[in-house]
C-alpha cells in the first residue's frame, strides 16, 4: 500500500536546518497494524504528517498504492487523503463549534455522499464507538476519553483504508487509552490498516509490527509472527 | 498598578498592529471627517450673527400669486415698497434700506472697467457696522455723487495710494455722471450673504422703471427698533399691501391686492440656509437640508468607524481571556479588570483623535478650495478642544464596554482549562450583527450618492428640446451705444466664415434673468374670474428658433419679410383695429387657450395688452403664427409653463444678449467675434460666456454636495471593508485549528476559501435586505422634489448594483486572506496546537 523510499525532511528555523527525517525507507501492506515509538523529538510526529500527506518531504520517493506522489500538488493530495486516510490526534482535535455529530459529518462533508446517506453513516458509526447517546452534546461537554471516541469515530467514518493515530492515548488515562486501543484493534480486525505513533510500550505491544525511530532514522524493527 | 495597565496596553497594540492600525486609522478617519464637517456646520451657521444689530435685522420677502402662476417667492421686490412701509410701520421699525444691483463701466482716468456694485441707502451706514479703514460711510451715501468702495476694489485701482477725493465716472442704467471716492471700507467676512463690492446711494430717477409696484430689483432690509416684536409687526403686511397698493381693475374687482402679492419677514441669521430661491441671492446660498444630510452622513461614517473600533477590541479580547483569567486568581476584581479594558480603550480613541487631528489639518486645504470658505482649526479655542476629547473617550467607553463586561466576567477555572475556545456565540453574534449595520449604512450610502448623482447628471443632460452646444452668449448688447448697431454687429458678425446663425435675446437658458418676467393674455374664458392670465415671457429678435435649433411644431418663427410680426410698441398701436401683430406661444399656451393640435392654433386671435388709456388697459387682436414645443429654456428645475416668444417691433426693445451659433474651434470663433466687437465698441468691454457653462453653473451647488456625499459614502464603504477585513483575518486566525482539521479530513482550498467567504456574506446579504427599502423610500420621496426626475424604476437596478458592489468589495476583502490561510500546509495549522 505504501513504499517509501529514502525520504528526508528537514526545518528550518533562522539559521539552524534541523533534519527531521533521514533517508526513511519503509513498506507498510495493507492490513497492516504499525507502531513507530522513539524518544521526544525522533521525528515520528514528521513522519506520520509525510505517510498522511500532511506534509511534503524534501526529498525521496512516497508511493501510494503504487502511484509516486512525492511531487504531487497539494489538491491531488487532499483528493487521495480524502479518499484513503483518517486521522486521530493526542489532542483530539475537535471543532469546539460543532456538536458530536457534526464533527464527525464534517468527514464525509467533503465526499460526494447524499445527506441522508451521511446521517445513516454517523449513526452508525456513533453507536459503533459508544457515544450515540452524546450525539447533540458539544466536544467540551465531553471527557477526554469521549471526545477521543468521536474522533475515532469521525476518522472511520468515511470507510478510510488507513488510520494514522498520533499518540491517540497520549491524553487519556490508562482505561479509556485501553478501549481506544481496542476499538483500533477491532479496526485493524476487519482489515483497515492502522499505523500509531505511541510512548507506551503496552499500547505498542498490540501492533504487529513495532519501528523505532532514533533522530530521524529507523534504528530497529520488529515483527510478530502473523 | 496603573504603569501596569499602560506597559500591558502598550505592548498589546504593538503585537496586534494590524488590529491596532485598523481601529485607530479607521476611527482617525471618522473623527477627522467629523472634524471638517463640523467646521463646515459651524461656519455655514455663523453667517450674519457678527453684525452688532443681527437679532433685530429682517429681510423682507415677497410672494406674488399671479392668475396663471402658482405662487412665486422672491427675496427682491419693487423699489418702491420700502419707503411707504417704514411709513406705515414707523413705530416699530427704526430702519430701512434696499439694495440693488448695477453692472456699470468704471472710468478711471482714460481706462474703462466693467464692475458688479450696489445701490443703497444711507440707513445701510447705520444697520451694518461696516469697519470703515478711511473717509467716512456716512458721508459717501449722503448724496448721489458719493461712492463707497471696499478694500479689494480700492486696491484693484488705486493701488497703495489713498484713494479718497479720486473720481470714477460710472455709466449704468439711465445714468452717467462722476462719483467721488468718500470711504474704503475692509471687505466684508465670508460669512455674510451681503456681497458689496462698492456702495452709492439709490437715486430713483436714475432707474424709475425699478419702482413699479411689480418689479424684482431690490433687497429690502429693515431693523426693529429694541423691543419690537416682529410675530406682532408680520400680520400688518396685509394692511399695508391693501391700503397702499394700487391695483388695475384689470385683475377683477374682487380681488384684493393681498391676494396677489404678500410680504413676509426673515431674519437676517436665517437667509443663509434657509433661502429657497437659488439664483435670486447675492451670493450662492447654503441649504439647511444639505447641511443636515451632509452631517447625518459624516455621523454615519463615524458610526462606522467606532463600530470597527468596538468589533476589533471584542474579538481581539477574546485572545486575552488567559490575561484575564490569570489577573483574577491573583485577586483583580471585575471592577478593575473593566477600567483596565476600558481605560485601554480610551487611550486608543485618544490616540486616534490626535491622528484624526493630523489627518483634518491636511485636507482642509483641499476643504478649503472645494468650498470656497477660509475654514482653520482653532486650537485656542478649548470649548472645540474639549468637545473632540469628550468625544474620543465617548467613543472609547463605547468601543471598550462591551468587551470590557464580558472579558471581565469569564470564569477562570474555564479558560485555563485547555483546549477551549473563548469566543463566546454570543460576541460572535453581536459583531456580526454591527457588520450588518455598518453595511447598510455603506449600502444605503452608495444607492443615495448614485442617485443623487444621476438625478443631476440627468438634469444636465436632459433634452431640454434646444441645442446647446457650440454656442457663445455675448452679454452687453442692450447697452446705448451697441443697442444703435445691433445690425450691424449681426451683419459682421455672420459675415465670419465659422458663424452660423446669430440672435439676440433677453433671456439665455439657466440665466435667470426674465424667468419671473411674465405678460398677461386676456383668459379665453369669458366668465373666468380673473380675465387677465399671466404667462412667461420671452423677448427675443429674428432667427432665435434657429440659432438655438428648436423646431416649431407648426406655423413658422418672426421674419424682417413680415412688417406686422411681433408686438406693437407699447401704446402706438391703441385705436387701431384688426389685426395689429403676432406672436409665437409655446405647446402649452397653445393648449391652454384652448388649442388641441398646435396647428388649430396657428392663424388663431389671442388678445393682450398693447397700450392703456386712464383707468383701463387696451387689448389688442394678435394673431399666432407659430408653436413650439416646451422648451426647458430656463431650469429644468421647474415645469415648463404656458410661455410666448415676443417679438417687439421697437429698435429698443431689451435685447441684452447676443448668441452667436458657431462651427469649428470655439477659441478661433470666439477670438474673431471678439475682434469684431473691439472694431465696433472699442468703449464697452467685451464680454462672453459659453452657453454650456451657462448651465452647468447652475448645477454647481448639486455638483458640489454631490461630490461631498460620492466622498464620504467612498469612505463609509472603505471603513466598513477595513472592518470586514479586521474581522476576516481575526477570524481565519482563530479558526486555524479548524481550518487545519478541515483540511485533514479532505477540504481542498476552494471549499475553506468558500467557507470563509460565505461566513462572512451572511451579514453583508442581510445588510442589502434592510439596506433597500430604507434606500429606495428615502430616494423615491427625494426625486418627488424634482419635476423632470430619473423614473422610479431605476432605483432597483441601482440598488442592486449598490449591492452586487457592496458584495464583490466585501469579497475581494476577505478572499485574499481567505486564500492565504486555506492555502496553507494543514499541519502548520495543526502544529499551533
Amino acid at each position: 500500500m505504501i513504499k517509501l523510499k529514502n525520504l528526508n525532511k528537514s526545518f528550518r528555523t533562522g539559521d539552524i536546518e534541523t533534519l527531521a527525517l533521514n533517508g526513511i525507507s519503509l513498506e507498510i501492506n495493507a492490513g497492516d497494524f504499525v507502531a513507530v515509538m522513539g524518544p521526544s523529538g525522533c521525528g515520528k510526529s514528521t513522519l506520520l504528517n509525510l505517510l498522511g500527506m500532511l506534509d511534503t518531504p524534501n526529498a525521496g520517493d512516497y508511493f501510494f498504492d503504487g502511484e509516486n506522489i512525492s511531487d504531487y500538488h497539494e489538491s491531488q493530495l487532499t483528493a487521495i487523503r480524502k479518499r484513503n486516510i483518517g486521522f486521530i490526534f493526542q489532542s483530539f482535535n475537535l471543532i469546539d463549534e460543532l456538536t458530536v455529530e457534526e464533527n464527525i459529518e464534517l468527514a464525509l462533508l467533503y465526499h460526494k455522499i447524499s445527506t441522508k446517506e451521511r446521517r445513516l453513516r454517523v449513526r452508525e458509526v456513533m453507536d459503533k464507538v459508544g457515544i450515540g447517546h452524546r450525539a447533540k452534546h458539544m466536544p467540551s461537554q465531553l471527557s477526554g476519553g469521549q471526545q477521543q471516541r468521536v474522533a475515532v469515530a469521525r476518522a472511520v467514518v468515511g470507510r478510510q483504508r488507513l488510520i494514522l493515530a498520533d499518540e491517540p492515548t497520549g491524553n487519556l488515562d490508562s482505561t479509556h487509552g485501553a478501549d481506544v486501543m481496542d476499538m483500533l484493534q477491532a479496526l485493524n480486525d476487519e482489515g483497515t490498516t492502522v499505523v500509531i505513533v505511541t510512548h507506551n510500550a503496552a499500547h505498542a505491544d498490540r501492533a504487529r509490527r513495532i519501528i523505532n525511530l532514533f533522530d530521524g532514522s529507523i534504528v530497529a524493527e520488529n515483527k510478530k509472527a502473523a | 498598578m496603573f504603569g501596569n495597565y499602560l506597559t500591558v496596553a502598550i505592548r498589546h497594540l504593538l503585537q496586534n498592529r494590524l488590529y491596532t492600525f485598523i481601529s485607530m486609522f479607521g476611527l482617525a478617519v471618522g473623527l477627522a471627517a467629523s472634524i471638517l464637517m463640523l467646521l463646515f456646520a459651524q461656519d455655514e451657521l455663523s453667517y450674519d450673527k457678527h453684525w452688532q444689530n443681527a437679532d433685530r435685522i429682517y429681510r423682507i420677502t415677497v410672494t406674488t400669486t399671479l392668475p396663471g402662476k402658482t405662487g412665486q417667492s422672491s427675496t427682491r421686490l419693487s423699489g418702491g415698497i420700502g419707503e411707504p412701509l417704514f411709513e406705515y410701520l414707523k413705530e416699530d421699525i427704526e430702519y430701512f434700506t434696499r439694495f440693488d444691483h448695477i453692472n456699470p463701466f468704471f472710468s478711471i482716468g482714460d481706462a474703462i472697467h466693467n464692475e458688479y456694485i450696489r445701490r443703497t441707502d444711507k440707513a445701510s451706514a447705520d444697520m451694518f457696522d461696516f469697519e470703515v479703514i478711511s473717509g467716512d460711510i456716512h458721508k459717501a451715501l449722503s448724496d448721489n455723487s458719493g461712492i463707497a468702495l471696499s478694500e479689494t476694489l480700492a486696491r484693484k485701482y488705486f493701488g497703495d495710494e489713498d484713494p479718497i477725493g479720486k473720481v470714477i465716472g460710472l455709466t449704468f442704467l439711465a445714468a452717467n455722471r462722476d462719483f467721488q471716492v468718500r470711504a474704503v471700507y475692509r471687505d466684508l467676512p465670508d460669512n455674510t450673504v451681503l456681497r458689496l463690492p462698492a456702495l452709492i446711494t439709490i437715486n430713483e430717477a436714475d432707474s424709475p422703471w425699478r419702482f413699479g409696484w411689480l418689479d424684482d430689483s431690490f433687497y429690502l432690509y429693515v431693523q426693529l427698533k429694541p423691543g419690537a416684536d416682529i410675530t406682532r409687526i408680520e400680520p400688518q403686511f396685509n394692511d399695508f399691501i391693501d391700503n397702499m397698493m394700487p391695483l388695475p381693475s384689470d385683475f377683477g374687482a374682487d380681488v384684493k391686492p393681498s391676494e396677489l402679492i404678500s410680504l413676509s419677514a426673515q431674519p437676517l441669521t436665517e437667509i443663509h440656509l434657509k433661502s429657497d430661491v437659488s439664483g435670486r441671492e447675492m451670493k450662492p446660498a447654503g441649504n439647511m437640508q444639505s447641511l443636515a444630510i451632509t452631517l447625518a452622513i459624516t455621523s454615519l461614517v463615524l458610526l462606522i468607524a467606532c463600530i470597527n473600533f468596538t468589533n476589533l477590541s471584542t474579538a481581539r479580547s477574546t485572545q486575552r481571556a488567559r490575561e484575564v483569567a490569570l489577573r483574577k486568581v491573583l485577586g483583580a476584581s471585575r471592577r478593575q479588570l473593566i477600567i483596565q479594558f476600558i481605560g485601554e480603550s480610551i487611550l486608543l480613541a485618544l490616540l486616534a483623535s490626535f491622528v484624526g487631528l493630523v489627518i483634518a489639518e491636511l485636507v482642509l486645504p483641499l476643504l478649503n478650495n472645494f468650498s470656497g470658505k477660509q475654514l482653520g482649526l482653532d486650537y485656542t479655542d478649548l470649548s472645540a478642544a474639549g468637545v473632540l476629547v469628550l468625544l474620543a473617550i465617548a467613543v472609547g467607553i463605547l468601543g471598550g464596554i462591551y468587551p470590557a463586561v464580558v472579558l471581565s466576567g469569564y470564569k477562570p477555572s474555564a479558560i485555563l482549562k485547555a483546549n477551549q475556545s473563548s469566543d463566546s456565540r454570543q460576541s460572535v453574534t453581536f459583531r456580526n450583527l454591527l457588520v450588518v449595520v455598518q453595511f447598510t449604512i455603506a449600502v444605503v450610502l452608495m444607492v443615495v450618492t448614485v442617485v443623487i448623482y444621476g438625478q443631476t447628471q440627468y438634469a444636465l443632460n436632459m433634452d431640454t428640446g434646444y441645442e446647446r452646444e457650440n454656442k457663445i452668449v455675448v452679454q452687453h448688447t442692450g447697452r446705448k451705444g451697441v443697442r444703435e448697431k445691433r445690425d450691424l454687429l449681426k451683419q459682421r458678425m455672420l459675415s465670419l466664415p465659422e458663424v452660423a446663425s446669430v440672435t439676440y435675446s433677453i433671456v439665455t437658458p439657466s440665466s435667470k434673468k426674465g424667468y419671473n418676467s411674465d405678460f398677461f393674455v386676456k383668459h379665453p374664458d369669458e366668465n373666468a374670474q380673473q380675465p387677465m392670465y399671466a404667462v412667461g415671457r420671452n423677448i427675443i429678435g429674428y432667427d432665435f428658433f434657429r440659432t438655438f435649433g428648436i423646431q416649431l411644431l407648426a406655423g413658422r418663427g418672426y421674419s424682417p419679410q413680415y412688417a406686422m410680426d411681433g408686438l406693437p410698441e407699447w401704446n402706438k398701436a391703441v385705436g387701431n383695429n384688426g389685426i395689429v401683430g403676432s406672436i409665437v406661444v409655446n405647446e402649452s399656451l397653445s393648449k391652454f387657450l384652448g388649442y388641441t393640435q398646435p396647428q388649430d392654433a396657428v392663424g388663431e386671435i389671442v388678445k393682450i395688452p398693447i397700450g392703456e388709456i386712464p383707468g383701463s388697459v387696451v387689448f389688442g387682436d394678435i394673431e399666432i403664427i407659430g408653436v413650439t414645443p416646451d422648451v426647458k429654456f430656463h431650469s429644468v428645475r421647474n415645469m415648463v409653463r404656458p410661455e410666448a416668444y415676443i417679438f417687439i417691433r421697437s429698435k429698443d426693445a431689451p435685447l441684452i444678449d447676443m448668441t452667436i451659433h458657431f462651427t469649428g474651434s470655439r477659441k478661433r470663433a470666439t477670438r474673431q467675434v471678439e475682434n469684431i466687437w473691439r472694431e465696433l465698441f472699442p468703449e464697452i468691454p467685451f464680454v462672453q460666456k459659453h452657453l454650456n457653462q451657462l448651465v452647468e453653473a447652475e448645477y454647481e451647488q448639486e455638483m458640489r454636495i454631490s461630490t461631498i456625499m460620492t466622498t464620504l459614502a467612498v469612505l463609509a464603504v472603505i471603513l466598513a471593508c477595513l472592518g470586514l477585513f479586521g474581522l476576516a483575518t481575526f477570524s481565519a486566525e482563530r479558526r486555524v485549528k479548524e481550518i487545519g482539521i478541515r483540511k485533514v479530513l479532505g477540504a481542498n482550498t476552494s471549499d475553506i476559501v468558500r467557507l470563509l467567504v460565505w461566513q462572512f456574506s451572511k451579514p453583508v446579504l442581510l445588510a442589502n435586505l434592510i439596506a433597500w427599502p430604507i434606500a429606495l423610500w428615502t430616494m423615491s420621496r427625494w426625486l418627488q422634489n424634482y419635476p423632470y426626475r430619473l423614473d422610479d424604476w431605476l432605483l432597483l437596478p441601482i440598488c442592486l448594483v449598490a449591492s452586487l458592489a457592496a458584495l464583490a468589495i466585501a469579497w475581494g476583502t476577505i478572499i485574499g486572506n481567505a486564500l492565504r490561510v486555506a492555502k496553507a500546509a494543514p499541519v502548520k495549522a495543526l502544529r499551533c496546537e
